[in-house]
């Protein structure tokens, strides 16, 4: 469905030396698919974005949506896109914006009214219908970006930092609404830098790191390697632990951090606690098995905003 | 697809010319007819029936290109350059529409809007100062944006980064540049005499508006070269949008 094959974008400042943005990327996303894409900042998320949206072209290589190029393709089917910042001229009521992308977007005159009243329910937004956009706050205006993006049944969806600027509940809401979203013959391209979201969401993360692909992903299958800390929170029992592992940190009311252990060395610490007669409750590694993959592969300058 | 659904937005782009650049055509419209109207009922009492009447014209000639360069500047400043400046091409052009489409209908729309808000203005103004309404005039605004507005369309598509703000500046002093360098080319001056050409002939308007003033058609040399000129900047401008990149 989106392949991205060899491709490479090489900014040309007038005054100021080549920038690449993104270097030989190749990548293919098939349709039924969530793929996740992460990076620190000016990893290249938002250059393959608008690769993929034919907003840039590619100086090297080629990206093709169902084989045709991607300006192309939108032209003739549109895309769901939601973008990083929302920019919908701060004029327009919040209505009228969605009734307007409705037109654009390509739906029958006479389902219009009806699409955009759903949009509007499904993203709570009927409170502020006829507020001007410049009255919105950040979170509702993030809705109204995501409302316009699912007003027509796209094939490919495009969000970029989806969840920026909402309160939990929506973010809850909104992982909801993407769930729901999955069809066999729909992709959809989630770039965030919430791995909590990407790692509950995607079905593959690509990670990206000074406009190069690091690593692909696959949540809940790919196992880190290396050490990680573990969070341990023992219902009962709770001298056990201490006793079995003497390295374990005490939290205070049951909970101990397991510190730069071994998987292995986990399960047998846990085996040995539990046939003690220890009652474990939870065990949880205080950083995601994404977030590791993340770490590991962009290592420590993470979000310095290279 | 993209054909039928710019069609259907055409009212929505009907509207944004209204309020946000037609209102401003249209208080410049009514300071000239203010000053206009305030200066004929100020000569009421002094002047004959004949004497107004040509004091009418006289005004009337004094306003038309004036309104006819506003309204054109007004009309079409930054109508693609805003856009990508302020990012509002993100979500219209994920859409199935095409850019170069969707902005030629904009600048055929403005247009066609500008023709018919100066047209109810000087039919009003007509009317307040007792002469028939010199539909013409509205014919000569048009004229006026066909020349001038292909090329402030051409700034606007081709514009980059901050330049976009200034897509307009830089076509007026194009045009007014024109001007200049033709007086420049008349007067002996080589250099001036190669560069004319590729300017935009603005020099060629008063041809065009002493003629329809005086009520005979404009003479066809000078017609078509405003036209083609502002038709080749135009097409220059939609090809831009073709291939520029949207994002920056």
């Amino acid at each position: 469905m989106i392949v991205f094959r060899g491709a490479g974008k090489r900014y040309r400042p007038l005054f100021r030396a080549p920038v690449r943005a993104l270097d030989d990327l190749t990548l293919e996303i098939v349709p039924g698919e969530i793929l996740g894409i992460a990076g620190p900042n000016g990893a290249g998320k938002s250059t393959l974005i608008a690769l993929l949206l034919g907003f840039l072209a590619p100086t090297e290589g080629e990206v093709r949506i169902d084989g045709l190029p991607p300006r192309r393709y939108v032209e003739r089917h549109g895309i769901g896109y939601l973008s990083e910042l929302v920019a919908v001229n701060p004029r327009w009521r919040a209505e009228q914006a969605l009734a307007r992308y409705a037109t654009l977007a390509g739906v029958p005159k006479r389902e219009v009214r009806a699409r955009v009243d759903r949009a509007v329910d499904e993203l709570g937004l009927a409170p502020h219908r006829d507020k001007r956009v410049r009255a919105l706050s950040k979170g509702n205006l993030q809705r109204l970006g995501l409302a316009q993006a699912l007003l027509r049944d796209e094939r490919i969806l495009v969000l970029d930092e989806p969840t920026h600027g909402l309160d939990p509940l929506w973010t809850q809401r909104f992982r909801d609404i993407v769930a729901a979203l999955r069809r066999p013959d729909r992709a959809i391209l989630i770039a965030s830098h919430n791995l909590d979201e990407l790692q509950r969401l995607a079905d593959r993360v690509v990670i990206l790191d000074r406009g190069r692909l690091q690593r692909i992903v696959v949540p809940g299958v790919d196992a880190p390697t290396g050490r990680a800390t573990y969070r341990i929170v023992v219902a009962r029992g709770v001298e056990e632990l201490p006793a079995v592992h003497p390295g374990a940190v005490a939290l205070g009311r049951g909970e101990f951090e397991l510190r730069d252990v071994e998987l292995e060395e986990l399960n047998r610490v846990l085996a040995a606690v539990v046939a003690r007669g220890a009652l474990v409750a939870s065990v949880v590694p205080t950083r995601s098995a994404l977030e590791r993959h993340f770490r590991e592969a962009v290592g420590d300058g993470a979000g310095d905003g290279r | 697809m993209s054909a039928r659904i710019l069609a259907r937005y055409a009212p929505w782009q009907a509207r944004d010319y209204l309020f946000e650049r037609g209102i401003p055509v249209l208080v410049i419209c009514t300071l000239f007819g203010w000053l206009t109207y305030g200066a004929m009922a100020g000569m009421r009492g002094e002047l004959g029936p004949e004497a107004l009447r040509q004091l009418a014209v006289a005004l009337w000639r004094s306003i038309v290109p004036q309104v006819a360069l506003f309204g054109t500047i007004l009309a079409l400043n930054g109508i693609v350059a805003t856009d990508l400046r302020q990012g509002y091409f993100r979500f219209h052009f994920a859409k199935p529409v095409s850019a170069p489409a969707y902005y030629a209908q904009s600048y055929a729309i403005n247009g066609l809007s500008l023709g018919v808000i100066t047209l109810l203005f000087f039919h009003v103004l007509a009317r307040l100062l007792g002469i028939p309404t010199p539909i013409w005039a509205a014919g000569y605004v048009l004229l006026y944006f066909v020349a001038l507005g292909g090329i402030i369309f051409l700034a606007s598509s081709a514009s980059v980064s901050w330049l976009g703000r200034f897509d307009w500046l830089v076509a007026s002093a194009l045009w007014a540049g024109g001007v200049v360098t033709h007086e420049l080319a008349l007067r002996g001056q080589r250099w001036a005499r190669l560069v004319a050409p590729a300017l935009p002939p603005s020099w060629r308007t008063d041809d065009v508006f002493q003629a329809l003033v005086a009520g005979v058609p404009p003479p066809t040399e000078p017609l078509v070269h405003l036209l083609a000129y502002g038709a080749v900047c135009f097409l220059l401008g939609v090809i831009v949008l073709r291939y520029r990149p949207l994002a920056a």
